[in-house]
């Protein structure tokens, strides 16, 4: 026996348990599945079978009734207008958030753990559970989405400039600090230069998204053009409804390419010019200012909103403990809604992913480009107009739920898996093509454990998202305990929701903590 | 003696806007057993020249003609299939290492030999014991002690990526080796001792090697035959005996000083 075989190998497990951790994480794996999927009641011969009564209805929708088409100007401008208003009023929010949470800024962790925990509840809520939330303390109309998303956007944008600050470059910091500049001016020359570029970023990004999440609040009486999708729904107009969704589509569509150009300017660093700057501040302020006259926020109104707050806290401050069981049981069916969801739609996302990278992959370019705007396309449909699609077609139930977030999550998976492909590095692609090995050699030990990490990554980023998602997709009857949260707002039973938010908050808590430590034993490796 | 390579009338052009001619009219004979260092700035061609000899310029799309003979094939006119056997017996290292970082250290150097394992067994790393047990004599022979080759690749320092490459070199049992600029990344000592292992190779197993330097103290240190590029040409090609240092110096390089 050769020497090199003996000598012991440190950090490694046992080699007995070695051989048996391949079969038991497959069979723990198989398990999982066949639990997740018996809750959510997937069934691949129902979708086969009722499958063609989604195209029915695609059928019937047809063609658009475009006729009241002025009646519903307003309520699409509202809707801009809510996104605007809740994207400022979160940004504001969230700058003192970022400040504080910041170890650059602050030293003192009894400063920014608290306010990182705050963070971290605040971005537990999903999105139409603050519009829940917001309906019940300020009553229904737009005033109540501009809350929610207000809500929603300083949760995020919070939570990604923190971390856009925590991977700043510390050497400027030293280096400005060493000039004997003090804490302000060393937060005005070394952290805000080197943030600002992101935190544009995220702002925009969050803008993107609540457009989105405010065609839909509607549906639980929020304002916006939501209203006009439920009545629709309700009197079983469809060829409205397709008018509405392709008027939807289209605004998500044109704000996101609209975004998307400034962000990538952005992220490449394009300097803009100081006359293009003051413009955009312009017009960003007077987008702000038609917003709010529009909608009727003043000062009044904003004071009013905070007793509104203390009439939400007092109406759950005792929560409805005998619904305590019920809403696990939901909560674990949301588990399993976004597990098996996120699972369908990574296995049809990594084909997309490579078949839209423009490099490596043989690709012909056209076809790449083609391929790229399969995940944009998808992506602009919300993924609760998408769920109220598939509830028409199979009914009530979990499985809407699934093959919504199925749907929606191909959008982010396959661009950014295609952005993962995009970016590995070629020298190694070369080295192994250099000793003669096949395409198909290539691809498994250059290209694949290059891509393979950060794929896994991605998915486990987006269970973490689709959790959130599932939890409020009950909320137009597709399963989980979203349908907890309408019973009980049916009910005016606001004790329910106290104790939906008692399941949500630390299980969603508990599931990103985990998330992020499992993603960043991946990349890191 | 037989030639294991011979080029006649090179010329690579990269297409763009600008089309850029890297390599023009080049002619060049190496027999079996002979240690070339082709010398040159950055932009000389060296690289391409390299590139051009296991048509890894096709990644650049680079438009080639002439014709290279290797064992008295040519490489030019060779299938996808051919092409990849000739790819299998000439050992190609790299300046930036170019080894998958992520893949344990072992196989970074058992991926020597995927040309000659088939397909499925690749598919599941199942590679045969012999074939890892002479991937742990590549890795220690080249200084890669034993106890680091389940190691990710990523975890080491420079000198011991290039190590790695040498050894996945070594994998393919080379009847050619092609290094492109191995030592430009590395510190002076270690870039010694990474030269040297080229050198030992050469003398014990006479495996042809040709490297590129642009460094001419390692350039009159190692090399054995200077093939000197200027502007795409080969303006030198002698036995390091026959070369007068300083005029080759200023010739190739320019004027040192600056002024």
């Amino acid at each position: 026996m050769a020497p090199w075989t003996e000598i012991s190998q440190p950090r490694q497990l046992p080699t007995w348990l070695k051989s048996f951790s391949w079969p038991f994480t497959i069979v723990a794996l198989l398990l999982l599945y066949a639990w997740a999927m018996a809750g959510v009641e997937f069934n691949p011969l129902l979708i086969f079978q009722y499958g063609g009564k989604f195209f029915e209805l695609m059928g019937r929708m047809w063609p658009p009734d475009f006729s009241p088409l002025p009646h519903y100007w307003r309520p699409l401008f509202q809707t801009l207008q809510m996104a605007i208003l809740g994207t400022f009023f979160g940004t504001l929010m969230a700058l003192p958030l970022v400040v504080f949470g910041s170890q650059l800024v602050v030293r003192s962790a009894w400063v920014y753990w608290p306010v990182r925990l705050l963070m971290n509840v605040l971005r537990t809520i999903p999105d139409l559970l603050y519009a829940v939330l917001f309906v019940v303390a300020m009553g229904f109309g737009p005033i109540a989405g501009v809350g929610a998303l207000s809500f929603f956007a300083c949760a995020i944008i919070a939570k990604l400039t923190s971390e856009s600050a925590d991977n700043i470059n510390p050497k400027p910091i030293e280096a400005i600090e060493a000039t004997g500049a003090n804490k302000l001016q060393v937060i005005r020359y070394a952290v805000i230069p080197q943030i600002l570029p992101a935190f544009l970023d995220h702002t925009l990004y969050v803008f993107e998204l609540n457009v989105r999440i405010a065609t839909v609040m509607g549906y639980v009486g929020a304002g916006g053009i939501g209203a006009q999708l439920t009545t629709a729904l309700e009197w079983r107009n469809y060829p409205q409804v397709m008018a509405i969704v392709l008027m939807i589509f289209a605004t998500v569509l044109l704000i996101d390419l609209i975004a998307n150009r400034i962000r990538d300017a952005l992220v490449h660093g394009v300097i803009f010019p100081r006359a293009l700057r003051w413009l955009g501040l312009g017009v960003v302020a007077g987008l702000i200012l038609w917003s709010a006259s529009s909608l009727e926020v003043n000062l009044d109104r904003l004071i009013a909103g905070v007793g509104y707050f203390n009439n939400l806290v007092g109406a759950m401050r005792d929560p409805n403990f005998e619904y305590f069981e019920l809403a696990v049981q939901r909560m674990i069916q949301s588990l399993q809604i976004a597990l098996v969801g996120t699972t369908i739609s990574f296995l049809l996302s990594v084909p997309v992913g490579f078949l839209a990278a423009r490099s490596h992959t043989g690709v012909p370019i056209p076809l790449a480009l083609v391929f790229k705007q399969v995940p944009n396309t998808i992506r602009a449909f919300p993924e609760l107009i998408l769920a109220i699609f598939f509830i028409a077609t199979f009914g009530p139930g979990a499985l809407p739920g699934v093959l919504a977030i199925a749907i929606h999550s191909i959008g982010m998976l396959g661009k950014f898996n295609a952005e993962i492909v995009e970016k590995i590095r070629k020298e190694p692609v070369e080295a192994i093509q250099a000793t003669g090995a096949s395409r198909l050699q290539v691809f498994r030990y250059a290209i694949l454990p290059q891509v393979l990490p950060e794929f896994l990554a991605l998915f486990i980023y987006r269970l973490e998202i689709n959790v959130r998602a599932a939890s409020v997709l009950g909320i137009v009857g597709a399963g989980g305990i979203g349908s907890l949260i309408v019973e009980a707002q049916g009910l005016r039973d606001w004790g329910i929701v106290g104790v939906c938010l008692m399941v949500i908050i630390p299980v969603v808590m508990v599931i990103d903590f985990f998330s992020a430590r499992v993603r960043k034993r991946l990349i890191e490796g | 003696m037989k030639n294991i390579l011979s080029i006649k009338n090179l010329s690579v052009v990269y297409p763009g806007v600008r089309p850029v001619t890297a390599l023009e009219n080049v002619n060049l004979d190496v027999s079996a057993g002979e240690f070339v260092v082709v010398a040159g700035v950055s932009g000389s061609g060296k690289s391409t020249l390299l590139r051009a000899i296991n048509r890894l310029t096709e990644n650049d799309r680079a438009r080639v003609t002439g014709s290279i003979a290797f064992e008295g094939k040519d490489v030019l006119k060779a299938s996808r299939r051919e092409l990849r056997e000739l790819r299998s017996y000439i050992g190609f290292i790299f300046q930036e290492y170019n080894v998958v970082e992520r893949l344990p250290i072992s196989t970074n150097a058992l991926t020597g030999t995927l040309a000659t394992l088939g397909t499925w067994r690749s598919l599941w790393a199942r590679f045969p014991k012999d074939r890892r047990e002479s991937a742990h004599r590549a890795l220690e022979r080249v200084g890669i002690p034993l106890p680091r080759h389940s190691d990710r690749a990523g975890r080491l320092s420079g000198g011991q990526k290039q190590r790695v490459g040498i050894a996945r070199a070594l994998m393919q049992k080379p009847r050619l080796i092609l290094a492109d600029e191995p030592v430009a990344s590395l510190d002076p000592i270690t870039a010694n001792l990474v030269m040297n292992i080229f050198k030992k190779i050469n003398e014990e197993e006479s495996i042809t090697t040709i490297i590129n330097l642009h460094d001419p103290v390692l350039t009159f240190k190692y090399g054995k035959r200077i093939v000197g590029l200027k502007q795409g040409r080969i303006i030198y090609d002698k036995p390091i005996a026959a070369i007068n240092r300083e005029t080759f110096e200023e010739d190739i390089y320019g004027t040192v000083d600056g002024d």
